[in-house]
């Protein structure tokens, strides 16, 4: 049986590291290089196929941990 | 035009009619503080999902977006982008944590692990501000609405929606609240799919032959590339920056997980509004697209001086009259209307919470035991943001609304989210580096604002900004995490 938590905890930096990258990769192209963004794919333009494609990514990371990992776990509480 | 008025008014009266009902039904189930506040903490993970798409779907989401198609290319797509990453960092950074150790408030969060009351004070503040911002932002697309709609002066306008609000929250508290948003949810997702729908017919169902058209209807710049708003690269990160860390520090966002049995329930809700919202944004490119095909080229829609009538803001509902005539444009004005009434409630239960259990029940009397209490300050204060909200958005009126989002987002980025993602997982933050992070990001962020060309120029009439950028989260979140820093170093370095 697959621990499910254990698969949560490992994922979550890096499924934080891939949406947070791509983001920023996205910016940074809007920012320093939008020329990429023009032309046309399939007859949809590149900047919305690219807009598209996070969209994609970014409910399919959040669909990936929703569906796993437990209802609660303890928490740690400290005082100072 | 009294033809459009009957329409519009009957979906108008209907609407506010079946909220009301809703917030009554609601108020007759709130028994205790825990049901005002958190509805209990019952709220299942699909519902909370389509509550939580209701709070984040705002009139800049709907209103704004489309305009800013019309007057700034396709930044509105650069909006939506860094917003929606957002969702999945919420979950994987707090949504969890946050429903653990919440109790009926942000602040509650911190207060779980440091005792010391500025903490909870500056947390209290930087909810306020957040939820102030956000609030200008909601009523000045309503008093645009319904001036453009009635003829109502925009501060009769703005009232109207003030009183109204105060009504949902004062009575049925966060479960009207929810209702209302999901209510509100729904039909903002029935508008987007058909004006969708009925752009696409004109263009035989083909996104290609939208994208043509327009093209064609704006040959002097390419309408699929950022606008010249974003051409400085400092600014374009910076709103980048606070979009996407700006939801991570929405009181009205964070105080939904409070509202969920369980850590499952807070990430299937995450789950249902990442996928509802990111369907509207899809829904939105065709709208936009939609707005410069048909909306720009048509004289009807324009004064002599050939600007859209009503504003920016206002093309999706001329969209909405080309496509459908008086009736389909009563009808959306009348749900984005109750967009604007339901995320205006939203905000101002997250505000008032901060003021009667914060600011009042914990910071100033110290006991949050007297509920009867607590609950009437909630009431009042629910009043006084209101009034607050009112007169503060009539500085603003002139501004796009998806635009003075993004200021609000980049507060939120600059002062709630780096205290709490330190809060949550840094063992290493002290008290005073919660309150140094919070306050410095605050400040910055307000003062770089205020010396931007937003509100130096904008609102206060100078002709050059003190400073350069209308979006600060680039300074200003840096600056938060290296207060907060810098004070958790000074406590580890007493403390030896």
């Amino acid at each position: 049986m697959v621990d499910t938590m254990s698969v949560t905890r490992i994922s979550a930096p890096l499924l934080a590291c891939l949406v947070g990258l791509s983001c920023a990769a996205y910016y940074g192209v809007i920012a320093f290089a939008p020329g990429l963004l023009s032309g046309r794919v399939a007859g949809i333009p590149v900047a919305v196929a690219v807009a598209l494609a996070l969209f994609l990514l970014f409910f399919g990371v959040t669909l990936l941990y929703a569906l796993t990992g437990s209802a609660d776990a303890p928490v740690e509480r400290s005082r100072r | 035009m009294s033809h459009l008025i009957s329409t519009a008014g009957l979906f108008f009266i209907g609407l506010v009619a079946l909220s009301l009902l809703v917030t009554v039904i609601a108020a007759r189930r709130n028994r205790s503080a825990q049901d005002f506040y958190t509805a209990g903490g019952r709220v299942p993970g699909w519902m909370n999902g389509i509550a939580l798409a209701g709070d984040y779907l705002s009139a800049a989401a709907f209103l704004g977006s489309a305009g800013l198609y019309l007057s700034m290319s396709s930044d509105s797509i650069v909006y939506a982008v860094g917003t929606l990453a957002g969702w999945p960092l919420l979950l994987l950074l707090m949504a969890e944590k946050l429903r653990r150790l919440g109790h009926y408030t942000v602040a509650d969060v911190l207060a779980q692990r440091f005792s010391e009351r500025r903490v909870r004070l500056m947390s209290t503040l930087s909810s306020l501000t957040i939820t102030l911002f956000y609030l200008i932002v909601q009523m000045v697309g309503a008093g645009k609405l319904i001036e453009l709609l009635f003829g109502l002066p925009y501060l009769e306008a703005v009232t109207l929606v003030g009183v109204l609000m105060v009504c949902y929250v004062s009575l049925g508290g966060m479960l009207a609240t929810t209702w209302v948003q999901m209510l509100k949810a729904g039909l903002l997702m029935a508008c987007g799919i058909v004006l969708a729908g009925g752009v696409l017919r004109h263009y035989a169902g083909s996104p290609a032959l939208l994208f043509d058209a327009a093209a064609r209807a704006a040959p002097a710049h390419n309408v699929f590339l950022p606008s010249h708003a974003l051409s400085n690269p400092v600014e374009v990160l910076s709103l980048g920056l606070g979009l996407t860390l700006g939801l991570l520090g929405l009181p009205h966002v964070l105080m939904r997980f409070l509202t969920v049995p369980d850590a499952r329930a807070a990430r299937h809700s995450v789950a249902w509004a990442t996928g509802l919202i990111g369907l509207f944004f899809i829904l939105n490119i065709v709208l936009g697209y939609g707005v410069v095909a048909l909306v720009s080229p048509n004289p009807l829609f324009h004064d002599a001086a050939g600007k859209l009538l009503g504003g920016s803001n206002m093309a999706a509902i001329h969209l909405a009259d080309l496509l459908g005539g008086p009736t389909l444009k009563g009808l959306v004005a009348a749900v984005a209307f109750a967009t604007i009434l339901a995320v205006v409630a939203g905000l101002t239960m997250a505000g008032a919470s901060a003021i009667s259990h914060d600011l009042y029940a914990n910071w100033l009397r110290r006991d949050p035991a007297d509920d009867r209490r607590e609950l009437a300050v909630s009431r009042w204060a629910t009043l006084g943001l209101g009034l607050a909200a009112v007169l503060l958005s009539t500085w603003f009126q002139n501004q796009n609304v998806a635009f003075l989002l993004g200021l609000a987002f980049a507060i939120s980025a600059s002062s709630q989210f780096p205290v709490l993602l330190l809060a949550l997982h840094w063992p290493g933050l002290s008290a005073r580096g919660a309150w140094w992070g919070g306050m410095t990001g605050m400040l910055a962020s307000l003062l770089l604002i205020c010396a931007g060309p937003a509100v130096w120029v904008g609102v206060l009439g100078y002709t050059k900004p003190l400073f350069p950028y209308a979006n600060p989260a680039l300074f200003s979140v840096p600056l938060a995490f290296l207060a907060a820093w810098c004070g958790s170093r000074k406590t580890a370095a007493q403390l030896e």
